[in-house]
């Protein structure tokens, strides 16, 4: 069976996950080891006056005061507006979210530290509270960082004029939407292990992260160590979606505890902690208005959008990123003429903003794909013919839209029709009207969207960024038993990359994957990568394997002709030999003869060896757009406001597919995690800012009888400026449920008046929707 | 997330259980799919745990006479099953089947579920609507009955003194062939209700019961409504539940009406066809 | 305010059959058989997930049956026989799961796999027929982050239909079938009443501004003189609040403590506050502040009481109460403030009976410790009755 690329192969990863040997940090055995508990903050806001540790355990139990070395996470932007905000790993002076770490803890088991952490007396005074980005940006707000003017990290703004547009538009849409607080709740928490290993005179710390090579790098920063004094292992790591992909206080805690107690020292984030100091993501706010002409062509789109982005800028990435990829990213798919936008990205008393799956798009795409239905139904037109007159046809592409993004390949317009084709929306108004005989309401929905993935250097250094993605690396290796190893700084959290990647190398190489050992996630082990975010693992790993195994494949088949006494060119590479016709040299025979047998080559020989290590970006940094249409039928149980998802296609073109099955299971789990943002999860907070939902019976993720069998269809148009064509998946399927289902649901609730521009659509909300219409309705009868 | 230090003793009699729970903060816990969680988070912070779900006697299901009897230790997954060689009440084998999930039935015990009295769970308004007696000891080895419907006082709160313990649930063994209709609403399956409704009625014995669920208070029982049920054999109008649910339940949000209102419009309607 | 360690509770032995071997492991009561598997025995492969009940990635089997790992105590686990990841040597149902979960790709990052792996073991077994809706029923108790459940519910559905080619019957009984409904002949029931609480006052509970405020009306059977003479006597107050004990006070400032139980939650209180009264107007407040725990969770109240001669009747007076108050950190984090109103009524009907009762010359009840503040408990549990439904 061929592994190479497009091969619809099991997973390399599978085997040590059913038999329970995966290893994941909080499995790590070691001697000695200790474990961490921190006292966190029961206030939003409040100024630290004490703390008191229990009589006898002061050496178990650190504050901020007692981590002499230990700098701020202070994530540095380059743009102007920018304010920046100096995160300590343990509170200094003041808290600023529930949840922040002020004592950390250790004993040798987590309960018992966990007896020391009650133990700890904290005294706060408390300080205005801000829950809404509203009371942030009120005049004379408490503010959040002092030597702040006010309470906004950033603002931004695109502007091209809409003057005329405003006069001439033959339909306005006005509207204002909104997007929950959400956790992203990867099923492994967050966990660090750190010990320091005196015979490399170095820190090693397991974390469970994205970005190993980044955590390094932040780690030796914040603890002022040489970067050679640092090793970061990503072991096995149980979800990531973003959550991973930044530097994190507790890392730098336990790092620092490890090194000055001698022993290893770990913190596994408990499911409470997530939910309420991990808080950090989706909450976006927006008012937009768009103006089309009567056949619902857009003319322009002018917008405003807040992003609740909490008390501290995330590093690398910022407070700021979300807010960028928002602004840059609203008009989407379509041929957009005109468009203004603002952005703030507002300081609050809740967890840092950190980057989710999508980024900003979820939101954005929600807010552009309920307008595109409002619009549709301020003309009197069918959506999906209103969506197709508007997304960027095929005939375009290339395409530099209105934010200067560059659209390289696709037929969007195409997708929305297979789409539609997909779930029969032909007949949908037949089925519909059937329903409503027997007094059930369905409703059909769309939406489309583009995913920028792997933007590089240019596109990360135009959004401030102190830390900007390059040349991405990989080592492949021959080794003397003519099997190859692969060593990626990349990660994979659950992404499958280890297949992927491995079979990247097998079509260079020949090989079957399972002769393809792939390292991934060690500093120690592995060169340099920024890691696994913005959908660029399978691009840039990949990319980079392809170019350090078209090198090696060369020089296997330099040295395999050395033995077949012909010149290079004259060889061929297939099924794991070298072959000058019809004789060949097997690729084991070819390894043992450089390591093993090197007296059976000439002495002229190239000696760059079977090791190689590559740089790799694709020809444009602006990235490789994989786009979808998602189409969703749902029947809304106007009794209950509770929402049955009877139908969900996907349409999707990333390019040319590695692995159809690792693909498919990433749209899935995309579109699943987009359903959850759609219809169920929402970090609740009261208004001095206690988030409400810190169990999983409160957060609710949706299970398997909340979710659909998804159907998904597949085009492919492979990218010009990427090796293999390949384009970034990961994150796609997150980010136009709530489009679709929302879309769908108001056109379930048109009978009723009734219209839903906030998510997630809880039954709540649905049921008030309908009386708020009723309401209106039945007033306006009184009047009349 | 780990419990306070506590001691775990294992009752081999239930008078040593009752005692034990005359000492300050000790606490029985039967399956602990609801204390474990609390415990875990440190919201229960127990000094003694007293197991009480080895206990022979609260494990057995039998008849006597005309009642049926259920241990108070008895789990949710074996009523589900419904395979003791005792034919259960199908509405509590209905209802069983859809208390959380698989797992948690395995541990989950009925007189575990009505001690706690969690108004959103739902042994306490089904014992409620099939009129369950429940058998409690106390410490001197004294037993009384109290009926389901006065059992539970409000939220978490019950009848049931520090030194005493649920051994069973009677109910008529007639019970079993009930006229019935359950509801219950929630957002995931599995998770707690926003709402149930539950009717039983049972002409031979002259019963009719009508019974709200997750209200956030004990359940509540709608005694006229079930008086008019029996007497027309016709379901009250949506408009007749709503006004009846507003008089009850005045502090009530309109979506919570809706949700109770709706519940217990399709429990009816699996008792009278509409 | 002084913090203690709690005491720790000294280790037990507990034998158990794990994967077919005999094992015994000595540890705390409170350790559950997930960390007894993954600490003691280093069977790793059962993961924590939530600790909650809820995600089901602690999933062994226990005697045959899915359990969840991390609710089942050290202690309750003697004589068990548990099945983990790691065992299941020669069962041919998890062999063909787990090449099912493989072919289907049935996970990605894994951590839910081993949760995963025994509820779809019971299933596969327990099931009769490959039925979509049912096994996406049964699997709720078990959240995957990653795969969105398509390849997990495809891997069950073919290893039963797998079973069934081989011939095997499955071990669950058969659901009960429902008869469409039929009606009834009317009839005149006897009709049970529901005992209704006494009514002992009337008033409103809301939400403002994050402060739950609670408002009511209560009725005295003494003159109003006494009952001011009583509510203007701190120690009488606080005497008569089930729970509440002051340290010491001044005429102005008080320490103290107050002890609240809700169900199985209890907590206590430690701070201080203030309290007025004024003779003239026979309005009295009383603020405090109080922490748990060395400040994990932190409550602010504020009580104020208006006492007025009942109309018509100078022998009987009646009391506004007002009581707000709002309360922070872990105990915090669940809320459901429409619980408070009938617990309320439970609350004061106690705090009345008891002020009846000493201004009639008679002794403090029997209480059980539940005081005005355990109002609070009742946010807290409404949010956690998620959680707890189940015992």
């Amino acid at each position: 069976m061929k592994t190479g690329i497009g091969a619809k192969v099991p997973r390399k990863e599978d085997a040590r996950h059913l038999n329970g040997t995966a290893q994941f940090v909080g499995d790590i055995k070691m001697s000695h080891l200790w474990e961490a508990a921190y006292v966190r903050s029961p206030l939003a806001h409040a100024k630290i006056k004490s703390i008191t540790k229990p009589e006898g355990f002061e050496d178990r139990v650190f504050s901020m005061a007692d981590m002499v070395g230990l700098g701020p996470i202070a994530a540095q932007s380059t743009l102007p507006t920018y304010n920046q905000s100096n995160h300590w790993p343990l509170a200094k002076d003041k808290v600023r979210f529930v949840g922040e770490c002020i004592v950390m803890c250790v004993a040798p088991t987590r309960a018992e530290a966990e007896d020391l952490a009650e133990a700890v007396i904290v005294d706060l005074e408390p300080l205005p509270v801000h829950v809404t980005v509203d009371t942030a940006l009120a005049p004379n707000a408490e503010k959040l960082h002092d030597e702040w003017e006010n309470n906004l990290f950033l603002t931004t703004q695109f502007d091209t004029d809409l003057t005329e547009i405003r006069k001439t538009a033959a339909v306005v849409v006005e509207r204002e939407y909104s997007t929950a607080r959400q956790c992203m709740a990867p099923m492994e928490g967050k966990g660090a292990l750190a010990y320091w290993d005196g015979k490399a005179d170095q820190l090693v710390i397991y974390t469970s992260t994205q970005v190993p090579h980044l955590i390094r790098t932040g780690l030796a920063e914040c603890m002022g160590l040489d970067q050679g004094e640092v090793r970061v292992i990503a072991p096995d790591v149980g979800g990531g979606f973003g959550y991973k992909c930044v530097l994190q206080p507790e890392e730098l805690t336990v790092g620092w505890a490890a090194k000055h107690l001698g022993r290893p020292i770990r913190w596994t984030e408990d499911r409470r902690e997530h939910l309420t100091a991990g808080a950090n993501t989706r909450e976006h706010k927006y008012k937009m208005t768009a103006y089309a002409d009567d056949t619902g062509r857009l003319l322009g789109v002018d917008a405003d959008i807040w992003v609740d982005v909490g008390a501290y800028s995330v590093w690398p990435f910022t407070a700021c990123l979300e807010a960028a990829q928002a602004g840059g990213n609203l008009p989407g798919p379509y041929d957009l003429g005109a468009y203004a936008c603002r952005t703030y990205s507002v300081a609050t008393n809740k967890p840092g903003f950190t980057p989710y799956r999508g980024v900003a798009r979820p939101g954005v795409c929600f807010a552009m794909e309920l307008t595109i239905d409002a619009i549709a139904r301020a003309v009197g037109r069918d959506p999906l013919d209103v969506r197709r007159l508007n997304l960027v046809p095929g005939s375009k592409m290339p395409y530099t839209n209105i934010t200067g993004k560059f659209y390289d390949t696709g037929d969007y317009p195409e997708a929305a029709r297979q789409a539609a084709e997909m779930i029969d929306a032909k007949s949908f108004a037949k089925r519909k009207a059937e329903a409503a005989s027997t007094g059930r309401h369905l409703g059909i929905g769309f939406s489309s969207f583009t995913e920028q993935s792997a933007h590089g250097t240019k596109v990360f250094a135009s959004w401030g960024l102190a830390l900007v993605p390059g040349y991405e690396q990989a080592m492949v290796k021959l080794a003397p038993t003519g099997s190859v190893e692969v060593k990626s700084g990349n990660q994979t959290t659950g992404q499958g990359l280890e297949t992927t990647i491995a079979q990247v190398a097998s079509d260079w190489l020949s090989l079957d994957i399972s002769s393809i050992k792939v390292t991934m996630g060690d500093t120690g082990m592995t060169p340099y990568s920024t890691g696994a975010y913005a959908s660029r693992g399978m691009v840039m790993a990949g990319g980079a394997v392809s170019k350090a195994s078209e090198e090696l494949a060369r020089r296997i088949r330099v040295l395999g002709a050395h033995l077949l006494q012909c010149k290079a060119e004259e060889t061929e590479l297939k099924d794991g030999a070298v072959f000058r016709g019809a004789a060949s040299v097997s690729l084991k025979q070819i390894a043992q003869a450089w390591y093993l047998r090197p007296d059976l080559l000439p002495d002229n020989i190239e000696t760059t060896g079977m090791e190689v290590t590559e740089g790799y970006k694709p020809t444009i940094d602006t990235g490789v757009f994989t786009y979808a249409t998602h189409a969703a039928v749902v029947e809304v149980d106007i009794e209950t406001g509770k929402v049955d998802i009877l139908d969900y296609v996907i349409f999707e073109d990333c390019g040319t597919r590695v692995n159809p099955l690792i693909l498919d299971g990433q749209s899935y789990g995309g579109a699943a995690q987009g359903i959850g943002t759609a219809l169920f999860e929402e970090v609740i907070y009261d208004s001095a800012g206690q988030p409400l939902t810190s169990t999983l019976a409160d957060y609710i993720l949706p299970g398997p009888a909340e979710l659909p069998s998804f159907r998904l269809g597949h085009s492919e148009s492979p990218s010009p400026y990427s090796r293999h064509g390949i384009k970034g998946v990961g994150e796609g399927a997150a980010i136009a449920p709530s489009g679709a289902l929302v879309n769908a649901i108001n056109d379930a609730l048109t009978p009723f008046g009734a219209e839903i521009n906030s998510i997630p659509a809880t039954p709540h909300r649905i049921l008030q929707a309908i009386f708020d219409a009723r309401d209106a309705r039945e007033m306006l009868e009184a009047a009349e | 997330m780990k419990p306070v230090p506590f001691s775990h003793n294992i009752a081999d009699t239930l008078q040593l259980a009752s005692k034990a729970l005359n000492t300050d903060g000790s606490k029985i816990i039967a399956g602990g799919q609801s204390i474990g969680p609390m415990l875990n988070l440190r919201l229960v912070r127990p000094t003694t745990l007293i197991g009480v779900t080895r206990l022979e006697e609260l494990q057995k299901i039998h008849i006597i006479g005309d009642t049926l009897s259920i241990g108070a230790a008895v789990t949710h997954a074996r009523i589900e099953d419904g395979i003791d060689g005792v034919d259960l009440p199908p509405m509590m084998r209905h209802v069983a089947r859809s208390i959380a999930y698989r797992a948690v039935r395995n541990k989950g015990t009925l007189g575990g579920s009505l001690a706690h009295a969690d108004p959103a769970a739902d042994w306490v308004t089904t014992m409620t609507a099939l009129d369950a007696q429940l058998v409690i000891r106390d410490a001197r080895g004294k037993s009384r009955r109290e009926p389901m419907a006065s059992f539970m006082r409000g939220a978490y709160r019950t009848g049931l003194q520090q030194d005493e313990c649920i051994t069973a649930v009677e109910m008529p063994v007639a019970m079993g062939q009930a006229l019935w209709g359950y509801d219950k609403i929630c957002r995931k399956v599995g998770e707690f209700a926003d709402a149930i409704g539950a009717i039983v009625i049972h002409p031979d014995l002259k019963y009719a019961r009508v019974v709200v669920g997750a209200t956030e208070d004990a359940p509540l029982l709608l005694p006229d409504m079930a008086r008019e049920i029996a007497r027309t054999a016709t379901a009250p109008s949506l408009g007749d539940i709503d006004s009846t649910l507003a008089t009850y339940l005045p502090g009530a949000s309109r979506v919570k009406r809706q949700l109770l209102k709706t519940a217990l419009s399709r429990a009816i309607a699996k008792v009278i066809p509409s | 305010m002084n913090a203690t360690v709690t005491p720790s509770v000294a280790k037990q032995p507990v034998s158990l059959i794990v994967n077919n071997m005999p094992e015994t492991v000595h540890v705390t009561p409170r350790t559950t058989l997930a960390e007894i598997l993954r600490d003691h025995l280093d069977l790793t492969g059962t993961h924590l997930g939530c600790e909650q009940g809820v995600c089901g990635a602690c999933t062994v089997m226990v005697d045959g049956r899915p359990e969840r790992a991390c609710l089942t105590f050290a202690v309750s686990c003697e004589g068990a026989a548990v099945e983990t990841v790691e065992g299941f040597k020669g069962d041919d149902l998890m062999d063909r799961l787990r090449a099912a979960f493989h072919r289907n790709h049935a996970l990605q990052c894994g951590f839910c796999t081993p949760g995963m792996l025994a509820t779809a073991r019971d299933l596969v077994e327990r099931l009769d027929t490959a039925d979509e809706v049912r096994i996406r029923n049964e699997l709720s108790g078990n959240l995957c982050r990653c795969t969105g459940y398509v390849g997990i519910v495809n891997s069950i559905m073919q290893v039963i239909e797998e079973r069934r080619a081989c011939g095997l019957p499955c071990t669950g009984t058969p659901r009960l079938d429902r008869a469409p409904p039929t009606g009834f002949a009317p009839f005149d029931a006897d009709i049970f009443k529901q005992p209704s609480a006494p009514a002992v006052s009337s008033g409103t509970m809301t939400v403002e501004n994050g402060w739950s405020v609670v408002k009511r009306e209560v009725a005295i059977n003494h003159s109003s003189d006494t009952v001011w003479a009583h509510f203007s006597d701190l120690d009488a107050v606080a005497a008569c609040l089930p729970g509440a004990k002051l340290a010491q006070h001044d005429d102005s400032t008080f320490e103290g403590h107050i002890s609240v139980a809700f169900g199985p939650i209890a907590a206590k209180f430690e701070g201080e506050g203030t309290y007025k009264t004024d003779d003239s107007t026979r309005i009295g407040t009383v603020s405090g502040r109080g922490k748990d725990r060395g400040g994990q969770s932190a409550v602010e109240g504020e009580l104020s009481y208006t006492v007025r001669r009942a109309q018509g009747n100078p022998d009987a007076s009646v009391v506004d109460v007002g009581f707000r108050f709002r309360i922070q950190g872990i105990l915090g984090q669940f809320n459901r403030p429409e619980l408070v109103n009938g617990f309320v009524d439970y609350i004061l009907g106690e705090f009345v009976a008891n002020c009846d009762s000493v201004l009639s010359g008679g002794e403090l009840r029997y209480n059980k410790g539940i005081s005005a503040f355990t109002m609070i408990r009742v946010i807290i549990a409404g949010k956690l009755r998620a959680l707890f439904q189940r015992s």
